[in-house]
């Protein structure tokens, strides 16, 4: 049908595909964070703070790492499936599934010890995702897409005193910050018979944000760590603009140098800033013990909606469009975390040429979500982790490889409690609904040493 | 007298100690140590002020070279880099490193590009370089064999860039809109005897690719699904050294496949019952980061015992390069080509070296003559580009096998490209449509310089 306010609704579908854009972003915090780094963290349900001994220093506790005598490389993979459901549903979380690896080189400068190095997790399908779903629908706020990007961390450690050791570096994210521009003719009556021709100035900024760490040797069966990673918000800050005539080509056009622009600004991802302190204690030569306290500064979670400006010139149109008020955002009201983390590590057998080594772990993890009772829907439950492991540890495989291999495997299940949000007004477009589910886990690791 | 390789050698380690007790260094030792502390400090304070520089707009792995050498030898390296700068010259160069080193700089500079008289406004260059190198201690039959190296260039801001005006406005392509990306690098190189050395690499970028899907709800308002995913993207890089008896003749080959780093979003819709018409699918598509399969052939000739010389001649199929951005709308008129074409690229460098006490000092020189690879712009096109004089100069202060084993590498280039002028030819173009100039002219200079420190460790 051809009416003329059909070509303003062309430039308004324009912008309200736009508007939409990020308009209800979620939550993405760290796969790390999430699921550990490296088998053997994993394994012990990631008390890593003192306890770590290979690769996964670079996330836990980079000071750490000047403690290393050799050079290591570490490699292996993770994988995590969940299955989370609303109202008995799966929702469909995706599975996170991705490489890690890590090179730790330690020396001495000027007679101390120092050590250089990093750690990667890449997911194996994308570096990261960012995805937007309607506002009003329920979504796992902290899992739907989580573990979906990657981490890299750099870091420098050393020995400052005999028995201690600091260490810190910088761990890298991007965000989007940028402008495009269509210009040219709208096509009327058919649309596809536009002509536009693009202009982008749209830059992905580097994100850098810190962590560091401490180790002390208390005693020689007794080491004390502390570390701290940095949060950060990341936001996507996009203008979208079209201009030009609306018309058919040879024709007058209906409107002449229309121009609709939109600026969207919305938070992307968001990692809160992690305090943690940890011991590790061996026991007896066969046996160790490990304990972690992190805090995670949840509170400063925003609305992840999208902050909306949109300006428009139709002509004579201009009173046909109707774009609807965003809604004002309500506060998400996070909270802040303890998450306390125990695990176990015991050689059952050491032999000359190959030990045996068992783990397991335990971490509860209190949702930071306030009960979801008003207009918001971001669902999140109480969880408990538990996890299982083994190691192996091989010696004089060959004449090149004289130093020490190191083989480990894990498989650890995240329990979510069921959790129930009642809300306020009977008129809720959503409803009540529950939420629950679990997360099965598992991955190999190889620990090189040179 | 200097080692033939481009490094000192350096003491091997001993990674063993097992000792936590930590050494207090004495006054005296300070005073030992204050040509490195001196040094460290000018370099700190002159990256510091880099680090001040506006955002970085501009890709130096191929326009200036990489790490702290070479750039000052003009982007030679092929035949010689034996640092973490062989992860981008020749992979096979690792095989050839010493120890373990941690280097890290900066790069800054500043580009006047000049159309019609007027200066463009061209964000200057800045960006943070770190490597690393390291012979991997293994026994047996690859003691000595194997060398490791990882490369990275991160620009201060922007990590990558997609930068592009309308079709046939007037711009320098290659230079003030080619890329600002970063670029991560690995690289392993072995030794295959006493002459022969080969290795092999990979340079990642990510690319963009994603869908906005939009459609209505209940009630309805308008409502969308987005997905939106980074991807890696590898390149490979392959090279060969070979050392003569006596090591004064050496040559390499790389092979660097092409990198590019692309964006492509669909925003995709189905508002039927909303709107009485078809709102067409757009694509924001195009190319943010190239650079053409280059393969550079270079001999470095030990002229005396503490003098090199280095020629490279390097091919790059610029032909290759596509539109840098796609017509959003199916069924808009398609683009011209950029239509570049291959170009090769000769490089002349020399190196001396000398030391004093303790310090190791290298002085290096360098000239290249780099074609333009954009023809004349007369039709809807308008990329453009200018051959370049490119001059090089670079000073390296190194103290190695003392408590402090840094080595300092400093660097700058003078790029003079040469005034050009293009004229549209009417022919070209529509009864309706308009040229965007009659003839423009374009000239210009770039200036850069860097500075990188390495540690032994």
């Amino acid at each position: 049908m051809n009416n003329p306010g059909n070509s303003t609704a062309v430039l308004a579908g324009f912008a309200g595909l736009c508007a939409m854009v990020m308009q209800n972003s979620v939550a993405r915090g760290n796969p790390v964070d999430s699921f550990g780094f490296g088998a053997r963290a994993a394994a012990m349900a990631g008390a890593q703070t003192a306890a770590s001994n290979d690769g996964g220093a670079h996330y836990y506790n980079p000071a750490i790492v000047a403690a290393f005598d050799r050079i290591r490389i570490d490699l292996g993979y993770q994988f995590a499936r969940p299955a989370l459901t609303i109202n008995g549903l799966d929702v469909g979380v995706d599975a996170s599934r991705g490489l890690t690896a890590s090179l730790s080189v330690p020396g001495r400068v000027a007679g101390r010890r120092v050590a250089i190095g990093g750690g990667l997790f890449l997911p194996d399908q994308h570096l990261s995702r960012t995805r937007t779903l309607s506002g009003s629908k329920p979504r796992f706020v902290i899992y739907d897409n989580r573990p979906q990007r990657l981490f890299i961390a750099a870091n420098l450690s050393l020995q400052i005193a005999r028995d201690l050791f600091v260490g810190g570096g910088l761990a890298y994210m991007s965000s989007t910050r940028g402008s495009v521009l269509l210009d040219g003719r709208v096509g009327f009556p058919n649309a596809a018979d536009s002509d536009l021709a693009l202009d982008i100035d749209v830059d992905l900024e580097t994100i850098r944000y810190p962590q560091a760490g401490i180790l002390y040797r208390a005693a020689p069966w007794l080491d004390i760590g502390f570390s701290y990673r940095g949060g950060f918000k990341l936001v996507l800050d996009q203008i979208f603009i079209v201009q030009g005539d609306v018309g058919g080509e040879g024709i007058a056009p209906l409107v002449e140098d229309g121009f609709f622009k939109l600026h969207t600004v919305s938070q992307d991802l968001f990692q809160p800033a992690q305090v943690s302190g940890g011991l590790v204690a061996r026991i007896s030569p066969s046996f160790t013990l490990a304990f972690d306290l992190e805090w995670q500064r949840w509170s400063e979670f925003d609305n992840p909606a999208a902050q909306v400006d949109i300006e428009l010139d139709v002509g004579q149109f201009n009173d046909l469009v109707d774009i609807p008020e965003a809604p004002s955002l309500p506060e998400a009201n996070f909270r802040d975390i303890l998450i306390p983390r125990v695990a176990i590590e015991w050689a059952p057998l050491q032999l000359p040429r190959l030990d045996l080594q068992v783990r397991a772990g335990y971490a509860y993890e209190a949702s930071p979500v306030p009960d979801q009772i008003g207009e918001t829907n971001f669902v999140d439950n109480d969880k408990h982790t538990m996890c299982l492991g083994a190691g192996v540890v091989l010696r004089r495989l060959s004449t090149i490889l004289a130093e020490p291999l190191s083989l480990d495997l894990f498989v650890a299940v995240t329990a979510l409690a069921e959790r129930t949000h009642a809300k306020l007004s009977p008129a809720d477009p959503v409803g009540d609904y529950r939420s629950d589910g679990y997360i099965v886990q598992t991955g190999v690791s190889s620990r090189w040493r040179f | 007298m200097a080692n033939v390789l481009n490094r000192p050698a350096v003491p091997a380690r001993n990674a063993e100690q097992s000792s936590y007790r930590a050494e207090q260094p004495s006054g005296w030792v300070f005073a030992r140590l204050w040509p490195q502390l001196a040094a460290v400090g000018i370099a700190a304070t002159v990256g510091a002020l880099c680090a001040g520089a506006k955002n970085a707009h501009s890709s130096p792995l191929d326009l200036f070279g990489f790490g702290g050498r070479s750039p000052g030898l003009v982007g030679t390296g092929v035949a010689t880099a034996t640092d973490y700068d062989a992860v981008y010259l020749n992979p096979a160069g690792l095989a050839d490193t010493a120890g373990k080193r941690f280097t890290v700089g900066t790069v800054a500079g500043d580009m006047a590009l000049y159309r019609n008289g007027e200066e463009t406004d061209t964000d200057p260059i800045a960006g943070l370089v770190i490597g690393g190198a390291l012979k991997m201690p293994l026994r047996g039959a690859l003691r000595d064999r194997v060398g490791l190296g990882v490369g990275f260039h991160v620009p201060f801001a922007a990590i990558n860039r997609a930068r592009h005006p309308l079709p046939g406005v007037p711009v320098h392509v290659l230079l003030e809109s080619r890329t600002h990306v970063v670029a991560v690098q690995g690289a392993v190189g072995v030794k295959l005897g006493q002459r022969w050395r080969i290795g092999a690499g990979i340079l990642a970028l990510a690319e963009l690719r994603g869908v906005i899907d939009v459609t209505t709800d209940g009630a309805g308002r308008f409502t969308t699904f987005s997905e939106q995913q980074l991807v890696t993207r590898f390149t490979p890089i392959v090279g060969a050294r070979y050392l003569s008896a006596g090591r004064r003749l050496r040559l390499g080959l790389t092979v660097r496949g092409v990198s590019r780093s692309d964006y492509d979003i669909e925003i995709t819709n189905d508002l039927g019952d909303a709107l009485p018409l078809t709102i067409p699918t757009v694509r924001i598509a195009g190319v943010s980061q190239y650079d053409p399969l280059t393969v550079a052939a270079e001999a470095a000739w030990q002229w005396r015992h503490d003098l090199d010389l280095l020629v490279q001649l390097a091919y790059q199929r610029w032909s290759a390069f596509p539109t840098p951005t796609v017509n959003p709308v199916a069924g808009a008129p398609a683009q011209d080509g950029p239509a570049f074409h291959d170009i090769a690229v000769p490089r002349l460098a020399a190196e001396w070296r000398s030391s004093r006490a303790s310090t190791q000092i290298a002085a290096r020189v360098g000239y290249s003559f780099v074609w333009s690879p954009a023809g004349e712009m007369d039709g809807q096109q308008s990329l453009l580009d200018n051959h370049r004089n490119i001059l090089a100069a670079g000073l390296g202060l190194s103290w190695p096998g003392t408590r402090l084993p840094l080595h300092i590498d400093a660097w700058t280039q003078f790029h003079i490209l040469l005034p050009r002028s293009h004229t549209k030819d009417p022919a070209n173009y529509g009864p309706d449509e308009e040229p965007p100039f009659d003839t423009i002219s374009t000239r210009g200079h770039i200036a850069v310089a860097g500075i990188t420190v390495g540690v032994d460790l």
